[in-house]
């Protein structure tokens, strides 16, 4: 059963990775990424390392987002 | 048109080449049979015995490793250094966002999730967290300050700065002070308390603590920054 | 008898995320998602916090503030993303009634 959770995750996780490398629009990788850091929340978690969980939950959805999303804000994207 | 073709037969390897190794990482996860007596059946061992430790990941990451510990705090202030000399803080916010059910929800959620990081935080010899989790949930809530409040809330930069240095040398006394006392850096030199009560683990907790004022105030004044940084 | 109503609350709960994931799947446009992911998975959650609570009645105390904090959370949430959601782009549908307009003109 966890085994079969863990398998998913991973998935889930690889399925997000390549969603946050190849989607058009550089905001939606943003989000994507938020997504990621609840699923290796997750995974750390299952691998019973709750320190780590804390703090990939604060960092991966709070803060690295923010400063994502600013880099974005402050600068403009050149399709060719 | 060419290179495009290109692009894209490389990100398809890139692709295929992330989950082959996805693959093997798995299959190494799932198959994962420690056997024997490990390191961490050691470090457990000489924990029980020498810093009355509830959670043995803090007493690894402070008492038996403190000095990875500072070169991470350094590598952090470092960083912190650095944002704030390239990007220095202008008075505009960039999320200024005016909404009242924002107003009263973020002043509710505040003073709580203060609380919880500081309970993180002196509570890091006992459960999971320690002074970088509690520090960056301190510094979590002053991030959703920022966003709310837009350009009528900011941080007191001489506040922030003494606790921060402060902090950082309290630090490094209490390395300095083991090398002193003990025989090494990092040492116990205070009294053990009993398994599993507030006041055991000794040294760690004030390690802790020192370590959270200090990253609590260098990731706030760092989204400072970010939040409200200048047009470029 | 209490471990049998925690496991039919989990599942009830367990059965509301599922429906507002695939709300969140199957509905045209922003408002409607989030109709449907905020509501089905606000009472999901407490549904399984409450089943969590008939599973184990010891951690009562923080499960009931693990459900005041999503009660918090993710309401407000949700709503400032529909309004940041409707101030941006406005309706799917452009014949509906729009009473956040009329108000703000």
């Amino acid at each position: 059963m966890i085994d079969f959770l863990i398998l998913s995750i991973l998935l889930s996780l690889l399925v997000a990775s390549i969603m946050i490398v190849f989607s058009e629009d550089l905001s939606h990788s943003v989000i994507t990424y938020m997504g990621f850091g609840l699923g290796s929340t997750l995974l750390y978690f299952l691998f019973s390392a709750p320190d780590v969980a804390l703090t990939e939950a604060v960092i991966g959805a709070g803060i690295s987002s923010t400063v994502y999303l600013v880099a974005l804000l402050q600068t403009s994207v050149h399709e060719s | 048109m060419n290179l495009k073709r290109t692009l894209r037969v490389e990100t398809l390897l890139v692709a295929l080449l992330v989950s082959v190794t996805t693959l093997v990482l798995m299959q190494i996860l799932l198959n994962l049979h420690l056997a024997g007596h490990s390191l961490g059946d050691e470090i457990l061992h000489i924990n029980a015995a020498s810093t009355q430790s509830a959670n043995a990941v803090t007493s690894v990451v402070t008492y038996f490793r403190g000095l990875d510990t500072l070169g991470e705090v350094s590598i952090l202030f470092l960083s912190i250094f650095g944002v704030a000399l390239h990007m220095p803080r202008g008075s505009k916010n960039l999320f200024s966002y005016h909404n009242t059910l924002l107003y009263i929800g973020v002043s509710i959620l505040f003073p709580l999730m203060l609380l919880f990081g500081v309970y993180v935080i002196l509570h890091g010899h006992l459960s999971p967290g320690g002074g970088f989790q509690g520090g960056v949930i301190i510094a979590g809530a002053f991030l959703l300050r920022f966003l709310t409040y837009g350009d009528h809330y900011e941080l007191k930069e001489r506040v922030v700065s003494l606790s921060e240095s402060l902090s950082g040398a309290g630090f490094i006394v209490l390395g300095l002070l083991g090398l002193l006392v003990g025989d090494r850096i990092f040492t116990q030199i205070l009294p053990l308390g009993t398994l599993g009560e507030l006041l055991s683990g000794g040294v760690i907790e004030l390690i802790y603590i020192f370590v959270g004022l200090k990253v609590s105030a260098e990731i706030s004044l760092l989204a400072e920054h970010f939040v409200k940084a200048h047009n470029v | 008898m209490l471990e049998l109503l925690g496991f039919v609350l989990g599942f009830v709960g367990a059965l509301f995320l599922l429906l507002s994931a695939l709300g969140l799947w199957r509905m045209p446009d922003t408002l409607s998602r989030m109709h449907a992911a905020t509501k089905a998975s606000t009472l999901g959650t407490l549904l399984v916090i409450a089943g969590a609570i008939c599973y184990a009645p010891h951690l009562w105390f923080k499960l009931i503030l693990l459900g005041l904090f999503v009660l918090l959370t993710n309401p407000l949430s949700s709503s400032i993303l529909a309004r940041s959601s409707y101030i941006k782009e406005g309706f799917y549908h452009p014949d509906g009634v729009d009473a956040l307009k009329e108000e703000r003109s």
